[in-house]
């Protein structure tokens, strides 16, 4: 099918507005609602059309792999931007995927709740980027990250059936979880069009405190130490270099005293005096800003091999002539990296050994890598996933 | 000679004459769970290990056996009931807590490990296991998995699958996978969510790793009066719209709170016609801060009185009443049927009305103990299993209850899971779209649904049937 074919055949299904430039792909195809999103998934695959799913400017994704963007449609759930419903005295809200991050707040702040979707990309991320890579935040310490708060889900299948998971109420086991298995499928198993969630209280007043740390063992130290503290901060972080560690906490009068009171011995364990951050919104904001041109990591590791983890891979890439920021959950062991300039070939296979001589469940990501690279892997349980993919996915 | 015949020989041969259960009246004891659905298995086997799992699944898988998984049979929706006959897998034997490992902050345990023994043998630790279904003296861990269970504390901490990080898992034609482990996320596809309450309908599960949670400091409990249920209803939203997010928050209607009172003294106002159950965790500061103020909401929202527990005794009293209250409700009939269905929170007291007319129209008592925080009913429904046609009228009258819950925006369950006694509802949450990608997941695990058939996921029989039954406000409790 011609290019002009490709535009006039997406044209007829979704109007003059649903159809612009590909950049790179044969036609960016932008569906009014779910309804249409599921009419074009289905016409494509009649007509044996590459699709590939991208969710505006903060993360591309391919259904199929990036390779496919040539002759394909790009999908662009921009328009699929309503809240489709929110109640604030339930705690719960209706979004479509296409909303940002930023919009989200910005309809929450009105009940005083909020959503805790404090990704890197900040208030341009799209909500279905956040759940088809399954990204979170700082505040993800408290609140966990997406698949803890999704209670819905709404997904156009492979073969462009429009199909839910979960619901609109707080609890609820009718059915498999499908929320939890397609957060962070790369919209390999499907199109994520809408979710449901339970939002959150925001907290009345929060204070962030930071130290810096003269090394690996102090990170350590202030982790072990809020591990087994009783309070639970809603972000502790650790970023470098230079190393330093943050610690966020919200609540009344007197729960904050409380905390401020702690620092003195948490602050023993960090070897430095806790500096207060005077401008939290700015400094929370700038945050997760990325590197340009760095290549970018996911490290996970168990919560008390993290800084180990890091440790080590700092090493490496010290031995190979290459600059390592980090930043990510202290207490979570979760952490985003950045490299450069980038590794490829062996040293790249050697970098990730590093992080699994660690621990053998340490695992290091490309942030960037189709799932389908992961899914490649031996193992019982990445079979089950090719299985999976095979019987629902694209 | 039968096919369950010479499955039980082979089964015997591996497992040993104690390791088996193959006479009619041991068979017995095994066909049913806390619900009320009934159906008698062929053959009961106690594994104590994964290789006795592995073992078990082959011979059943050979046989071409139904295989059902088992904890302690305290579920309420006939989910560990041989539905089809075949093979009980009685997983209570392996009750091992493999590794408590508190610096990565999890633990490893076999599926039959106690909910409650498991967070007591833990406690010197300082951290426990949240999920506390009032079952928890008795019901597995394993159970906890399957049916995803979740309890009065899960309001602030969310439910098992919450609290669970990876599971060794056994399939349909006994291998072995590992999905997930101690990070905080693994690689690929998330398969431990959809594990997760899947009712034993995907894999037999060996091993959970579960998440540790730091036992608060303090906490304070309430206990809210009122003499209207809708402004003990009305107060469970007003409490979240302050901003607070309670650990738990209970709610007992007049009747019931009178026969808990009668059996538990845990010091319910007998002439009160609703009580909130309300708790709060945290640090010592927050906790008073978050007491006060909810103490302010309930006085707002027209609460008589407003009494908090003044020590740990008081406390576990106030508790004793929630825990044992289904056992109390047993003095008062000799059956009732506990339902589950979820609402959203602001729809407590239309949803309450709602069942008072169920109750007249049926001419059946209803009781009603929830969790209340967050919308989720158990109405109890009374009858007398002697008197014919009762049993029916129950039943008529709880799947009314699910249906009010469904034009509501609700679910048809919010902890007890589908089981056996809800596959026939399920259309009315779910269209056949829905259903055809949760089959196709089933597929995967669990080809020729031999494991646990007849759960879950309705027939296509049954749906067609409860489809044409369905109200047509039924559709509008979707996305």
């Amino acid at each position: 099918m011609t290019q002009d074919a490709i535009a006039a055949g997406v044209e007829a299904l979704l109007g003059k507005g649903g159809v612009g430039e590909g950049a790179g792909a044969a036609c960016r195809a932008l569906p009014a609602d779910a309804e249409q999103t599921a009419a074009l998934v289905a016409w494509a695959r009649a007509a044996r059309l590459p699709l590939a799913v991208g969710h505006g400017a903060t993360i591309a994704l391919a259904m199929g792999s990036e390779r496919t963007l040539s002759g394909a449609v790009r999908l662009d759930l921009a328009r699929l931007a309503r809240v489709r419903f929110y109640e604030p005295q339930d705690l719960t809200i209706g979004l479509e995927a296409g909303l940002t991050a930023g919009a989200i707040a910005a309809e929450l702040a009105r009940a005083q709740q909020c959503l805790p979707l404090d990704v890197a990309g900040g208030d341009a991320a799209r909500l279905g980027a956040i759940l088809a890579a399954h990204r979170s935040g700082p505040l993800r310490h408290y609140y966990g990250t997406v698949r803890d708060f999704t209670i819905g889900i709404e997904f156009v299948t492979a073969a462009g059936k429009l199909t839910h998971g979960g619901g609109r109420v707080v609890k609820n086991v009718a059915g498999y979880d499908l929320m939890r298995l397609m957060i962070g499928a790369q919209g390999t198993l499907g199109v994520i069009t809408a979710a449901n969630f339970k939002v959150f209280p925001r907290p009345a007043e929060t204070e962030t405190w930071g130290w810096g740390l003269a090394g690996w063992e102090q990170a350590e130290a202030l982790r072990g130490a809020l591990l087994r503290h009783p309070g639970r901060p809603l972000a502790l972080e650790l970023c470098g270099p230079p190393l330093r560690a943050y610690l966020r906490f919200g609540g009344g009068a007197g729960a904050r005293a409380r905390w401020r009171r702690e620092l003195a011995a948490l602050s023993r364990h960090a070897g430095s005096e806790a500096e207060a951050v005077a401008d939290e919104g700015a400094f929370w904001r700038e945050y997760g800003a990325a590197a340009s041109g760095a290549q970018r990591w996911r490290l996970v590791a168990p919560a008390g091999r993290g800084v180990a983890a890091l440790r080590a891979l700092e090493g490496f890439a010290a031995a190979q002539g290459r600059a390592l920021r980090w930043r990510g959950r202290l207490g979570l062991g979760v952490f985003e990296l950045e490299l450069a300039p980038e590794l490829e070939g062996r040293p790249a296979l050697d970098w990730r050994e590093a992080a699994r001589r660690v621990h053998p469940e340490a695992r290091l990501m490309r942030d960037d890598e189709p799932i389908e690279t992961v899914l490649d892997g031996s193992g019982a349980d990445l079979a089950l996933m090719r299985k999976l993919r095979a019987a629902v996915g694209a | 000679m039968g096919a369950y015949d010479q499955l039980r020989r082979k089964l015997e041969a591996r497992f040993g004459r104690a390791g088996v259960i193959g006479d009619p009246v041991g068979r017995m004891l095994y066909e049913y769970d806390g619900g009320v659905d009934r159906a008698t298995p062929d053959l009961v086997v106690f594994p104590q290990t994964r290789e006795d799992v592995i073992a078990a699944v082959k011979l059943a898988h050979q046989a071409g056996a139904p295989l059902i998984p088992r904890g302690a049979g305290t579920g309420l929706s006939g989910g560990a009931v041989a539905r089809e006959g075949g093979v009980i897998l009685s997983l209570n034997r392996m009750r091992r807590i493999v590794e408590v490992d508190v610096e990565n902050l999890r633990a490893r345990v076999e599926p039959g490990v106690v909910n409650l023994e498991f967070s007591d043998q833990i406690a010197p630790t300082g951290f426990y296991f949240v999920p506390d279904p009032s079952s928890q003296k008795a019901c597995t861990i394993g159970g906890n998995v399957a049916e995803n269970s979740g309890g009065p504390h899960t309001l602030a901490y969310g439910v098992t699958v919450n609290h669970v990080t990876g599971l060794e898992i056994v399939l349909a034609d006994g291998a072995v996978a590992r999905l997930g482990g101690k990070t905080a996320e693994c690689q690929g596809y998330d398969l431990v969510g959809p594990l997760v309450g899947s009712e034993g309908t995907l894999a037999i599960v060996t091993e959970i790793t579960v998440k540790l949670t730091r036992r608060p400091e303090a906490a304070r409990t309430l206990l809210a009066i009122y003499d209207a249920a809708e402004q003990a209803a009305a107060t469970v939203s007003a409490i979240t719209a302050e901003g607070i997010v309670p650990a738990a928050l209970e709610m007992f209607d007049g009747f019931s709170l009178r026969a808990v009172e009668a059996y538990i003294h845990a010091g319910y106002p007998l002439d009160s016609a609703a009580v909130l159950l309300i708790e709060v965790e945290g640090l010592e500061e927050e906790v008073e801060e978050q007491a006060a103020a909810i103490e302010q909401v309930c006085a707002r929202a027209g609460a008589r009185e407003t009494r908090r527990a003044r020590d740990e005794a008081e406390r576990a009293k106030l508790w004793l009443g929630r825990k044992h209250a289904f056992g109390a409700m047993g003095r008062l009939s000799s059956n009732f049927y506990v339902m589950d269905g979820v609402i959203p929170r602001t729809k407590i007291g239309a949803v309450l009305a709602g069942i008072e007319r169920i109750s007249a129209a049926s001419g059946l008592r209803i009781g009603n103990i929830f969790h209340a925080g967050d919308g989720n009913l158990h109405p109890l429904v009374f009858f007398d299993q002697r008197v014919p046609g009762q049993f029916e009228a129950a039943r008529a009258a709880s799947e009314d209850i699910i249906r009010l819950c469904v034009e509501m925006g609700g679910s048809i369950t919010g902890e007890h899971g589908v089981g056996m006694e809800k596959d026939g509802l399920m259309p009315l949450i779910f269209s056949e779209a829905d259903l055809d990608f949760m089959r196709a997941v089933k597929q995967v695990f669990n080809p020729e649904g031999k494991l646990n058939p007849g759960k879950l996921l309705p027939t296509y029989r049954s749906c067609r049937e409860t489809a044409l039954a369905a109200a047509p406000a039924g559709a509008a409790a979707r996305l």
